[in-house]
């Protein structure tokens, strides 16, 4: 057991990523679970594609020492009313507005919790304090 | 025709070609030029109109036309000094006015026709038009794609959400938002609006925005002076104070107005409050009669056939057939007033209910 998975993208592109990192995502997890984590097993994340997974591994890795998260969990739910987006996420979700609806709609399906409160804050953030006509735009 | 000459310098033709040209152009034929028919050439130019001129030997503005900067890198600039220099760079010889030299430097002056001649060229090539890269020649500028009306102007993350029917990410976007930024967000577009007005919680923080607001502006109202509505009015009308004629405060007075009315009722007493005075007139056998004419306020019916209101800031007497505030004496209108508001019998059945 070398700790390292293989994901097959929506454009059939392989990528190699460790257990412990990926693990953050929920349907991956379950899905290690029912298909046992051998090493040729290659798991398919047929709605993702090849840039918007690179993006959320990237992003795994940096939190992969945080603790899983319910998302209905109480205690969770009023911190995320309370907390602000940290600075690396902020910076991470820095990108034009297709990437981050890519990067919802991948965190939404890969099922990390945590990743699609920073997306949705940062798009709620975007919307802030501006009037009707700025919003438009 | 040395003026001429110098007049089209710039353009390198000799007068002698010119000559040819100017004959040309007024409809001689070449056997005539050739044979050179003295007689024919004088008859003919005493024939021709007397104004009649040439498009290009009309003079300086013909030949200004021509040095049009449109096709000033077509047409050379040369003067006779200037002519000599150019042609030793060129190498063809230091003779100004060789034929070749006037043959060649003519093509200078009939842009046209070099315009036409790369036309025809392109037309008869076998690549033709489409083999040329339309863009090939056009400034920086032009060569840049313009903007199709397919590209999107904007991209909205809200609606594509709803295209794939994950309202629940919306309701997180909305839900981290306050309701200034909701009502903000409910004005953006119909879809939004739509929205937020069939998710429940929302709709509450924007009814619960609106009433805010309400309040807010009800107590801005309140911090105002009490006449701060009336104060404008007023100004509006001290500004047309000299124009219409003042009246008097007697004639004023007398006039009734619903603001004078307003003002003799004095402060505004509960409905049950004066209705139970009505009954209690009625229940001594007193008649109820219409309206008082001062206050425009219910009027009973005294014993010496006189009314009095029944208000206590009026308490006026009047005349019960006349309506007038005279005195007690025979009143000029005999007939007495039939108006009344109820009868007794009808009104006692009326506030029983009371």
């Amino acid at each position: 057991m070398s700790g390292i998975v293989t994901l097959v993208s929506q454009d059939q592109q392989k990528i190699e990523v460790e257990l412990n990192v990926i693990r953050q995502s929920k349907v991956i997890s379950g899905m290690l679970q029912d298909l046992g984590e051998d090493e040729d097993t290659e798991y398919p994340i047929p709605n993702v594609s090849h840039a918007i997974l690179k993006k959320i591994i990237e992003w795994c890795e940096q939190h992969k020492e945080d603790a899983p998260v319910d998302d209905e969990d109480p205690s969770y739910q009023e911190k995320k009313r309370t907390a602000e987006v940290p600075r690396w996420d902020a910076e991470f979700l820095k990108v034009d507005q297709g990437t981050l609806f890519e990067i919802i709609l991948a965190a939404n399906y890969l099922d990390i919790c945590r990743l699609l409160d920073f997306a949705c804050m940062t798009v709620a953030d975007q919307i802030r304090g501006k009037t009707p006509e700025e919003i438009r735009k | 025709m040395a003026e001429i000459s110098s007049c089209i310098g710039e353009l390198v033709i000799t007068p002698e070609c010119e000559r040819i040209r100017t004959r040309k152009s007024r409809g001689l034929t070449d056997e005539m030029i050739n044979k050179g028919r003295k007689n024919l050439i004088e008859e003919f130019f005493k024939n021709s109109p007397k104004k009649m001129k040439t498009p290009l030997l009309s003079g300086r503005r013909s030949i200004s036309k021509l040095s049009n900067p449109v096709f000033g890198n077509l047409i050379r600039p040369t003067s006779h000094k200037t002519r000599n220099s150019s042609s030793e760079d060129e190498g063809v010889g230091s003779e100004p006015n060789t034929p070749e030299l006037i043959q060649r430097n003519r093509k200078f002056a009939s842009p046209a026709k070099l315009c036409s001649k790369n036309l025809i060229a392109m037309f008869s090539s076998p690549e033709g038009i489409k083999g040329r890269n339309p863009q090939q020649n056009l400034p920086v500028v032009l060569q840049q794609p313009l903007p199709t009306s397919d590209a999107p102007k904007s991209f909205d993350i809200l609606e594509k959400l709803e295209e794939k029917n994950l309202l629940h990410i919306r309701d997180r976007i909305f839900g981290a938002l306050e309701a200034q930024d909701i009502h903000n967000c409910s004005q953006v577009s119909k879809s939004w609006q739509s929205f937020m007005k069939t998710n429940r919680s929302h709709k509450k923080t924007l009814t619960a925005y609106a009433r805010a607001m309400r309040i807010k502006k009800k107590n801005l109202n309140r911090n105002r002076s009490p006449n701060w509505k009336t104060s404008s009015l007023l100004k509006s009308r001290d500004c047309f104070a000299n124009r219409a004629p003042k009246k008097s405060p007697v004639k004023f007075a007398n006039s009734y107005s619903p603001m004078t009315a307003a003002a003799l009722r004095g402060p505004r007493t509960r409905k049950t409050e004066h209705w139970a005075k009505v009954k209690a007139s009625l229940e001594n056998g007193e008649q109820i009669y219409a309206y008082c004419p001062f206050c425009k306020n219910y009027a009973k019916k005294t014993t010496t056939g006189r009314g009095i209101c029944i208000h206590e800031s009026c308490m006026r007497t009047f005349c019960s057939l006349c309506r007038q505030a005279h005195g007690e004496g025979m009143c000029s209108n005999r007939k007495p007033i039939t108006r009344q508001l109820f009868s007794p019998e009808k009104t006692r059945r009326l506030i029983k209910r009371l």
